[in-house]
């Protein structure tokens, strides 16, 4: 039998290491058939949304799509990948609430345009439309579990960037009686999505932070786990994207970011932002883009925002939590003190400028 | 006479409806609306023009790179910024991968469900009533592909990754070039992820459709519409980048080729879900908000025009205007041309791969930009013609509007009444069953329609209270 340990151990292997899917998939297969139902309905609802999200959990590797269709989850509603369309399709829907009720697991990808319900139309049930933003906590109410991929789904995300024309909000300020799970990015790894999976499937909920993401994946901030960090405690700084050294001084936000993407890296494993000449933006970090993450290349602290912004220090604190902050603004300080980083090298976190309409 | 609604419209990006009327058979008229809205042209305002490359490709998850490289080409138009030939290059592969990920996903999971019974575990199962016409082993080779499909996508995902950073929404693709660097190790990764990306597309793709358009050739004479075809060019090629691999124009139905004249092009909000002024405008002349309850609307889309009239972009409209195929305007042409496309994407591929140099410059960076500046950017995406167009004061953007394909395919009727593209090609499409119209989900998704790119507005009398602000 696969143990969490186990199971956990598994996830946090690197591309270097054997293959997650050839380790993972004859145990999981084992354990499913163990479990009451077998392979678990799944519902993927998207609100406000891109699709990049389906698309980057089509990239998966290591399970392969396929082998997450055919071991690992029953998907029976997706409006990129179904077959079925129309009114057959909304009967999916329907039956898999009445008849798995508190069994199957639904996925959001897209924030719930609260503000704007007519901004996205899921169907139409005998001539009415079907909004997204009743649809989903009304299916989210018959679930097991709500996982929120992609960092609209989790927290708004580009779809609530200023002035968030929809009123967008993540899917947990709205689901209540439903355990929600984040996972963040933009889009989000398909190793957090299918892990995530796996772990709710197997063993219940994963162990979250206060964002509700689960600590395996998102438990290290980018700049921790970054290869180029020598570069910064060095001082060597490069001056533009594309170039040599830490990118801290072309915007790069991993100081701010909890992902393990650099460890990770990104479709199977061949690349990642930092590592391809370009700075961490965020991308699963709250609030992205407005958190502090943008202007996308402006040095954190030096983050200024629209006007009619209030404020601004939502930015870093309310983002990664003042005690990381300040975690953060001693370590940055501290290259400051051991006269690595000069004086226009230090980053004011925790001072961030102040808008003039304030 | 009956009326039905097909909604929702599975196995397109983002939400859809269509509403057909039928007669005797044969649909009579066709609504198509976009029921997915975001509004990025407003959240753009106001921040530093370098983020548009970034926050615009997060309109769409599968054609995240077209907007990446039309953004970047406003920026670069705008404060006249040359990019580097070798990082050129790096573009013209990251985007020749990603549409070679698009053509197999749309091929394989949005067309081939039309036309065979699902294999074990695809997603919500087997429709109940369908059209399958192939012998069983035919249908049983398909849909083995269609697995194998899924993998051989994400493989050219992992192709635009290896300069890309990742896929998709993409980081390396700035104004001014790409901030990967060209290594031996990189361009042949890139050239083996290729290889069997082309071996696939040739042993099998290649074989799956001119099985289906065989047994399928009715659809050769379903589809037509208008018959006006519109490219804004693809693939930058030339030391300054004055060539494109696709060249840009437009044909009205019949006619001779034209040259693409920006200055025509303009956009209506007649029947869409806005409110404003609602004679044609210029792309950045705009004064509309969403207003979801307008009796009138029925579209998230607006409604792109050239010259007064409605065109369809595509693999078809590119390889017609480039004269690669000229078969006809339907259904199966526009599948057809997409397989030629790919082939013929891969095989420029491999000429640039080849010329490549490791160590090359392939950026040119400018920050601080200009205080101020006016550009546009221009390029065919996947799916036909996409177009940003920026202004930007004191050094952050003013005004931004993007039309994209699905707004040229997808339109809704204009302000004469005048049908949008695929509108017009449902007309007349056969349908033998009203509680199952297979036959019409097969002209639509002949589109490959995304409405996540259905856009959005813009208040320029908000832009004034902001100015006063700062």
């Amino acid at each position: 039998m696969l143990t969490r340990r186990k199971f956990l151990k598994l996830c946090l292997q690197t591309a270097a290491a054997a293959s997650l899917s050839q380790l993972l998939l004859p145990d999981l297969a084992q354990a499913l058939r163990l479990l009451p139902g077998g392979k678990p309905a799944v519902l993927w609802i998207e609100g406000t949304s891109c699709t990049g999200n389906t698309i980057s959990l089509d990239n998966s590797a290591d399970p392969a799509l396929r082998e997450v269709l055919e071991e690992i989850i029953d998907l029976r509603y997706s409006q990129l990948l179904m077959w079925p369309q129309g009114a057959e399709a909304l009967q999916i829907l329907y039956d898999t609430r009445e008849k798995q009720r508190d069994n199957f697991i639904l996925i959001v990808e897209g924030g719930i345009p609260l503000g704007m319900p007519e901004a996205v139309v899921i169907g139409r049930n005998d001539g009415l439309p079907l909004y997204a933003a009743e649809l989903i906590p009304w299916l989210a109410e018959g679930a097991r579990a709500v996982v929120a991929v992609g960092n609209c789904a989790a927290f708004g995300g580009p779809s609530k960037t200023i002035p968030n024309p929809t009123g967008t909000k993540g899917v947990w300020e709205v689901v209540s009686k439903t355990p929600v799970v984040n996972v963040p990015g933009c889009p989000a790894h398909p190793d957090w999505m299918v892990g995530t999976l796996v772990h709710l499937i197997l063993y219940g909920l994963p162990e979250l932070d206060e964002f509700r993401r689960p600590r395996l994946f998102f438990g290290e901030l980018v700049h921790d786990l970054c290869p180029r960090r020598f570069a910064f405690f060095d001082g060597k700084f490069a001056q533009a994207p594309g170039g040599e050294g830490c990118l801290l001084k072309v915007g790069c936000k991993g100081p701010v970011t909890h992902a393990d993407c650099p460890t990770r890296k990104f479709n199977d494993g061949v690349n990642w932002c930092i590592n391809a000449g370009s700075p961490c933006i965020g991308c699963a970090a709250p609030d992205f883009p407005d958190g502090g993450t943008a202007p996308f290349f402006a040095r954190l602290g030096d983050v200024h925002f629209p006007a009619g912004i209030r404020s601004t220090a939502v930015s870093v604190t309310k983002a990664v939590g003042a005690a990381t902050a300040l975690g953060i603004g001693s370590h940055l300080a501290a290259g400051y003190a051991r006269r690595r980083l000069g004086k226009s090298g230090l980053p004011r976190v925790l001072r961030p400028r102040k808008d003039k309409d304030e | 006479m009956s009326k039905i609604t097909i909604n929702p419209l599975t196995r397109t990006h983002g939400y859809f409806s269509v509403e057909l009327e039928i007669r005797d058979g044969r649909v009579s008229d066709a609504k198509a609306g976009g029921l997915l809205f975001r509004g990025f042209e407003q959240m753009l305002r106001g921040r530093a023009p370098h983020d548009a490359v970034y926050l615009t490709q997060r309109i769409c998850g599968i054609c995240s790179s077209a907007h990446a490289i039309t953004g970047a080409q406003a920026l670069e138009d705008a404060y006249k910024i040359e990019v580097p030939y070798q990082g050129l290059l790096l573009r013209n592969l990251i985007y020749g991968a990603d549409t070679l990920q698009n053509h197999l996903r749309f091929l394989y999971l949005l067309v081939v469900p039309d036309y065979i019974s699902a294999p074990p575990g695809a997603p919500g199962g087997t429709p109940r009533r369908g059209d399958y016409r192939l012998p069983g082993p035919v249908q049983e080779r398909i849909q083995q592909h269609y697995l194998e499909a899924l993998e051989t996508s994400a493989m050219a995902h992992k192709a635009v990754a290896v300069f890309g950073g990742k896929a998709p929404h993409l980081q390396t693709i700035v104004a001014g070039g790409v901030t990967e660097k060209i290594t031996a190790d990189k361009v042949y990764r890139f050239q083996s992820l290729l290889s069997h990306i082309d071996r696939f597309i040739r042993e099998k793709l290649e074989r799956d459709m001119e099985d289906i358009s065989r047994y399928y050739e009715d659809y050769y004479a379903v589809g037509q519409g208008f018959g006006n075809l519109l490219s804004f060019g693809q693939y930058r090629i030339g030391a300054k980048s004055e060539g494109r691999v696709f060249p840009a124009g437009a044909v009205r139905f019949g006619q001779d080729m034209e040259i693409l004249q920006p200055q025509l092009i303009t956009r209506e909000i007649a029947r869409a879900w806005y409110r404003g002024r609602e004679e044609p405008l210029a792309p950045l002349e705009e004064h509309s908000k969403p207003e979801p309850q307008k009796e009138a609307g029925y579209s998230w889309i607006q409604a792109p025009r050239y010259d007064g009239l409605p065109f369809e972009g595509g693999p078809l409209a590119r390889l017609w205007l480039s004269g690669l195929y000229r078969n006809g305007i339907s259904v199966m042409d526009r599948l057809v041309a997409r397989v030629l496309e790919a082939k013929e994407v891969a095989a420029r591929m491999n000429g640039w791969l080849r010329e490549l140099v490791p160590g090359s410059q392939t950026i040119n960076w400018l920050d601080p930009l200009p205080a101020s500046g006016e550009g546009t950017g221009f390029t065919d995406s996947m799916r036909g013609p996409l177009a940003h167009w920026l202004q930007s004061e004191n050094g952050r953007i003013a005004a931004y509007r993007i039309i994209t394909p699905s707004g040229w395919n997808l339109s809704p009727r204009d302000g004469q009444g005048r049908r949008g593209p695929l509108e017009e090609a449902l007309i007349d499409t056969p349908v033998a069953d009203a509680d199952n119209p297979v036959e019409a989900g097969r002209v639509i998704r002949s589109f490959d329609p995304c409405i996540s790119c259905a856009v959005h507005v813009l208040q320029r009398d908000c832009t004034a209270r902001f100015w006063q602000q700062i």
